[in-house]
């Protein structure tokens, strides 16, 4: 199969599967997923490209999505990002045939499976679109779908709570993201990430501005500090989605991005901020995770942790162990999160505090849990050690002060591992005496994530893909391979991971009288004490806007309306226009003079007869400008209007309410007169601004050849009927449907009038049923 | 209402709607070339409509004045279309002397079709609105009060001042 069908069907796949899923819920319900999950078959075919031939050889291809816009959807599987897809593909696999296993019988399974596809489709267009507004648009879609899933059961407040936080982070996120992405293309001359010019690029001025956003768009979306706040929360979800989503692949979408634009990051200030910043997430989340006595929290906390850890290690160029550590990680936290529904399922508690010697009873699912629980506290022969020492390099070689943090947080990790292992170990104790094992089909998606965690650290480097896979990814991030082995000689490096084990035990072994030490040193305010801070303070101001704008009384309305008129014109329009302005011949003053003695008469008299002539008055000067101005036809069909309305009106105006005056405090009138004031500048301003040339003026035109084309010498009527008739029918089709509006109105409300009042009781003619309405 | 307009008034109307009505021929005709056109025109006689309506409390007309639009529309799109028919695009104006063997020739064009349309749908429109406001909107000044209204014949006015030749208006 070419390239040119697999990678669209690799990402849209998963996406027709999300429309069929709704349909196989209610017959197949859990099962649908022994099904489902061969929409990720085609991203699996992805692994073809995976050989050292496709080094600096990506696999691109175009489809046409906007062609009106010029805009295509252009895919492109370069090593890194054919990784990520692999990754999304295999973990989409195991985690739609758990789901299986997973999900109960009163569930929505349609829904779920149909948003867990959607997810696994942007995830795949997010990592393997190289057009830089595609990838934008699967980013949201990947938050949207995760939102949809945190929240799956909606109808208990904490999810709700956690899909509303994690939307609003990430949210805030995708708007950095999008102005980053148009930033980029306008810095970078180009629309996709392969076609960027780096040299315009860095020499361009929005590239500071675009470099923050993108790291502001990572770091929401892999929950670094300041924006870890939404992963913990997030683990309302069910667990195969925690999996999934929060921890093996949506959140490392940050630190994709990070990665792919990291060759931008070397050596900028920001990477040694972003570097810092992952560090510090990493020990705050490791420290964090220490405090947990859920275990799904615990891991929700340790992923926080090792995000930063891939934070740190992208953000400083050292890309080749932070794509073993990515795999590394994807495997064992995927693993210990499905092991962590496992014990759910059979036990009914997360609860560290109260479940003990699950090993004897749960022997399998203890066995799939120890290699991935040491391979994440960094133990050899498992392949987090492997990376971990590649972390431990490159933290010494960023400075003793990055290494220090970088112990400390690992010190804490192999202790919370430690303490996960825990409910595996010793005697025997749940709330639940009576366990149900899990059945195979529950265990078996987890089994190769485990025997990956193993694999990765054992087995001859090529006999994994994990190897070439990195090679590739690392390379074609624009960094060098580097091999990778579990024995790298005795160094520093082993030094400092022989102190890392053995205070991670001690710290395990000291465990209570350390949570005690936390407890006593827990913090006042927290990430989220100012997230609901902000929220609440949002809802307070919107109260106050709302109070002030809309709930006040029509007249305020208007006058804040106008107000933001006169403003707008202060500032935008008399600055440029009124110097523009020339003398008024005296007869035309004269005449402007009428028309507003007419209007202000209007305004001013206590009589509805007397405001009748005044506006007649203001009529007439209006004509009398029209006059002055050399237009007879506007004169004359002024003349006319005003004529009929005003005797229209005088024939009617005997059936209107009489006129009231309001009156209003001295203070107010002074304020509404200059708002008066400032909305008629405004508007004055902005006739001037018609008034301004903007192309060759067309009179000319009309004057010249009105007699040749249209057979008149009056242009006016010329124009009416003939170089513009078009516009004529439309209006005179206007005018007849008002009139037969006023007609149909006048007439049915005549008729309506007419008719005999109903007597009280019971109308005849009509139905029983609609007798009894009230 | 008890009393009727004022004599001179009624009697001046007439020649003053003659007038009006000859005045808006005039306008129409000249429009093309000098200031006037069928709105222009159909304004005046709207006017003259109106006053109709104030010295005699009936209508200029004697067909209903609704009819016009629909009338005008016809009209002018017939002008419209009517050129589509020799493949020229919709709208496209002609105009040409005709020639009166020696006595001269006249110009025309077919944009005063067009606008003959305007003129109908205008008076249309505003005869329409004083007509309807008249006689549905209660307006006893500008109604016979004789005349029944259309849609109300038990209505206050009474029947045995009523024409028998008036019920068609």
């Amino acid at each position: 199969m070419s390239a040119a069908l697999l990678l669209p069907l690799a990402v849209f796949t998963p996406f027709a599967a999300a429309v069929v899923a709704p349909a196989l819920g209610p017959r197949l319900r859990a099962r649908s997923g022994y099904l489902l999950w061969l929409a990720f078959v085609p991203a699996l075919a992805l692994v073809r490209y995976v050989h050292p031939a496709q080094l600096g050889r990506p696999v691109t291809t175009s489809l046409a999505w906007v062609p009106e816009l010029g805009l295509d959807l252009t895919l492109r599987a370069d090593g890194f990002s054919l990784l990520f897809a692999l990754l999304v593909a295999v973990i989409g696999v195991l985690i739609t045939l758990y789901a299986a296993a997973y999900l109960g019988r009163g569930e929505r399974h349609g829904r779920f499976y149909g948003y867990l596809l959607t997810f696994g489709g942007a995830m795949l267009g997010l990592v393997l679109s190289d057009d830089l507004l595609a990838l934008f648009a699967f980013w949201e879609l990947t938050s949207i779908a995760s939102f949809l899933l945190i929240g799956f059961w909606d109808s208990r407040a904490a999810s709700r709570d956690g899909a509303v936080k994690a939307l609003l982070v990430t949210a805030v996120g995708g708007l950095a993201l999008l102005v980053a992405v148009v930033l980029i293309g306008i810095g970078g001359h180009s629309a996709t990430l392969s076609g960027l010019d780096l040299a315009a690029l860095r020499s361009s001025p929005v590239f500071a501005p675009a470099l923050v956003l993108v790291l502001v768009a990572a770091f929401t979306k892999s929950a670094q500090l300041p924006f870890h706040l939404w992963l913990p929360t997030a683990m309302e979800a069910p667990t195969p989605v925690s999996a999934f989503l929060h921890s093996a692949t949506m959140v490392k979408a940050g630190v994709f991005l990070l990665a792919k634009f990291a060759f931008l990051l070397t050596g900028t200030a920001s990477a040694q901020v972003a570097m810092f910043l992952g560090l510090l997430t990493m020990f705050w989340g490791s420290y964090l995770a220490l405090r947990q006595t859920d275990l799904k929290a615990l891991l929700a906390y340790s992923t926080v942790s090792q995000l930063g850890i891939l934070t740190a290690m992208y953000a400083s160029g050292h890309a080749h162990g932070a794509t073993a550590h990515l795999i590394n990680h994807a495997a064992f936290k995927a693993a210990l999160f499905l092991v962590v529904g496992i014990v759910d399922h059979a036990t009914g508690s997360r609860d560290i505090r109260r479940l003990r010697g699950l090993g004897r009873r749960l022997p399998v699912t203890a066995a799939l849990a120890v290699p991935a629980a040491l391979s994440m506290a960094g133990i050899p022969p498992f392949g987090g050690f492997v990376s971990k020492e590649m972390f431990y390099d490159a933290m010494r070689h960023e400075g003793a002060l990055a290494a220090t943090i970088a112990v400390a947080g690992s010190i804490m990790t192999v202790a919370y591992s430690l303490r996960f292992l825990t409910v595996f170990f010793g005697p025997f104790r749940a709330e639940a005496p009576e366990l149900h094992r899990p059945r195979a089909a529950f265990w078996l998606p987890v089994l190769p994530l485990s025997a990956a965690t193993v694999l990765f650290g054992v087995a001859p480097p090529q006999a994994t893909l994990a190897t070439p896979l990195t090679d590739l990814a690392s390379t074609s991030l624009g960094f060098h391979a580097e091999p990778l082995a579990l024995w790298h000689g005795v160094s520093l490096t082993l030094a400092l991971s022989l102190l890392t084990w053995l205070a991670g035990l001690g710290l395990h072994l000291v465990r209570d009288r350390f949570a005690a030490l936390q407890e006593a040193l827990t913090p006042r305010w927290n990430a989220n004490t100012v997230y609901y801070g902000l929220l609440s303070g949002l809802e307070r101001v919107a109260g106050v806007v709302t109070r002030r704008t809309q709930g006040a009384s029509f007249a305020t309305h208007l006058r804040v309306l106008f107000v933001g008129v006169a403003v707008a014109g202060a500032v935008c329009g008399y600055p440029v226009l009124l110097p523009k302005l020339s003398p008024v011949p005296v007869d035309m003053a004269l005449a402007t003079g009428l028309v507003a003695a007419g209007i202000g008469g209007t305004l001013l008299t206590r009589s509805r007869l007397s405001a009748l002539i005044y506006l007649g008055l203001a009529g007439v000067a209006s004509t009398l400008i029209f006059v002055l101005l050399h237009a007879p036809d506007l004169a004359l069909t002024q003349l006319l209007v005003d004529t009929v309305t005003v005797i229209l009106f005088l024939s009617v105006f005997r059936f209107l309410p009489a006129m009231r005056r309001y009156t209003r405090p001295g203070a107010l009138a002074v304020l509404d007169g200059a708002i008066a004031a400032g909305v008629a500048a405004t508007v004055f301003s902005a006739l001037l601004a018609v008034q301004q040339p903007i192309a060759p003026r067309i009179a000319p035109f009309f004057l010249r050849f009105s007699a040749a084309l249209a057979g008149g010498t009056n242009v006016v009527n010329t124009i009416l009927v003939d170089f513009r008739g078009y516009d004529t029918l439309g209006e005179i089709t206007v005018l007849a449907v008002a009139a037969l509006s006023v007609l149909a109105l006048l007439r049915l409300q005549a008729q309506q009038r007419s008719e005999p009042e109903p007597p009280a009781e019971g109308r005849p003619g009509l139905s029983a049923g609609e007798e009894e309405r009230p | 209402m008890s009393k009727g307009p004022d004599v001179f008034f009624r009697t001046l109307v007439t020649p003053i709607v003659f007038a009006l009505l000859a005045l808006g021929f005039h306008f129409f005709l000249r429009g093309h070339n000098a200031p006037g056109g069928g709105f222009i025109a159909g304004l005046i006689v709207a006017a003259a409509a109106l006053l109709v309506r104030m010295a005699r409390r009936r209508g200029l007309l004697r067909i209903r004045s609704e009819v016009l639009m629909p009338l005008g529309l016809l009209v002018a799109l017939a002008t419209g279309v009517a050129p589509m028919l020799v493949g020229r695009p919709f709208l496209t104006s002609a105009h040409g002397h005709v020639h009166l063997g020696g006595i001269g020739s006249v110009a025309w064009t077919s944009a005063s079709l067009f606008d003959l349309g305007v003129f109908l749908v205008v008076v249309g429109a505003t005869v329409t609105i004083i007509d309807v406001l008249a006689e549905e909107g209660g307006l006893s000044e500008l109604r016979e009060p004789s005349a029944p209204r259309r849609t109300d014949a038990a209505h206050k006015a009474p029947a045995a001042e009523r024409p028998p030749d008036e019920g068609g208006r």
